[in-house]
């Protein structure tokens, strides 16, 4: 029994991995979850891309006037996600703090 | 004689030395250009900030590590590192002490407002921009000049005298109070 517990396991992970898989949506299908949750799905792809209020359709649209910026991947790393840039900066100055703590000679 | 004798003490060729001191201030002026125009052009504080970094790294390669150290001292670039934080936090707080929440940034009116487009635009992204590339640029700088001091393993068991570490493993067995 102990011999086939492991195949036993990895079926049944290998099995609910490839139901997810099966169950994704097409890749740039608006209706996809995450992409545009309350859009109706009786309206056509030209009705969401005009009238639906997604975050990834709010971000193409409403970046310039929220934060002023012509770059849309500035605009949401440094504007609508700027605690995630913030603490991966800290993250570098942290990582140097530990190289300096181990292998940092003297002073200069 | 005189100069051939001091192209002797580096290792790489003339033509990389030579080439690296022309390219240099221009790596330098293109990430200061990518940290500058992070809100208008792809880019921004991160790679303007390695650019910068790679620039003094490039320098220490082609001479050696000694001319390079002199440009980048350690204490220096430690202090501008965290200055870089404390500037992209303070812009955070500038946000709460204008009534708006934490990081806000049109709203609370931060900074150049220009024209949309121009270069003095952006608001809050122009300074935070400028504190995530100082500190990207003096912490890349960092990490390459203290891995080169690092000792080679081979040298530092010669002699007890010669270790660049403060504590050794040995002296933390020693002093360990679960080990008894």
């Amino acid at each position: 029994m102990k011999k086939f517990m492991p195949a036993i396991l990895f079926t049944i992970f290998a099995f609910s991995m490839i139901i997810v898989v099966l169950r994704f949506a097409p890749i740039g299908d608006p209706h996809m979850p995450g992409y545009a949750d309350f859009v109706p799905s009786e309206m056509s792809k030209k009705e969401v891309v005009e009238h639906a209020d997604s975050i990834a359709l709010h971000y193409n649209r409403h970046s310039p006037g929220d934060t002023g910026a012509l770059d849309i991947i500035t605009a949401t790393i440094f504007d609508y996600r700027a605690y995630d840039t913030l603490i991966e900066t800290v993250v570098l100055f942290t990582a140097l703090i530990g190289v300096l703590s181990i292998i940092g000679t003297k002073e200069t | 004689m005189g100069t051939a004798k001091k192209n002797n003490e580096y290792q790489t060729s003339i033509v990389v030395r030579q080439v690296t001191r022309m390219m240099c201030p221009f790596i330098m002026i293109f990430g200061v250009f990518l940290i500058v125009h992070g809100h208008l052009t792809p880019g921004g504080g991160f790679q303007g900030g390695v650019a910068i970094g790679a620039s003094f790294i490039l320098y220490a390669l082609a001479f050696n590590r000694k001319d390079g150290r002199v440009a980048v001292p350690s204490y220096p670039l430690k202090c501008l590192a965290s200055c870089g934080i404390y500037l992209y936090m303070a812009i955070g707080i500038i946000g709460i002490l204008m009534g708006y929440h934490f990081l806000a940034n049109k709203v609370a009116g931060i900074g150049p407002q220009g024209m949309f487009g121009e270069l003095l635009s952006g608001g809050a992204l122009f300074w935070i921009n400028l504190g995530v590339g100082l500190t990207v640029a003096c912490i890349s700088t960092e990490f390459f000049y203290t891995f080169l001091e690092v000792e080679r393993p081979e040298n530092y068991s010669k002699s007890e005298k010669k270790l660049p570490y403060k504590r050794r493993w040995s002296d933390v067995d020693k002093n360990d109070p679960f080990q008894n």
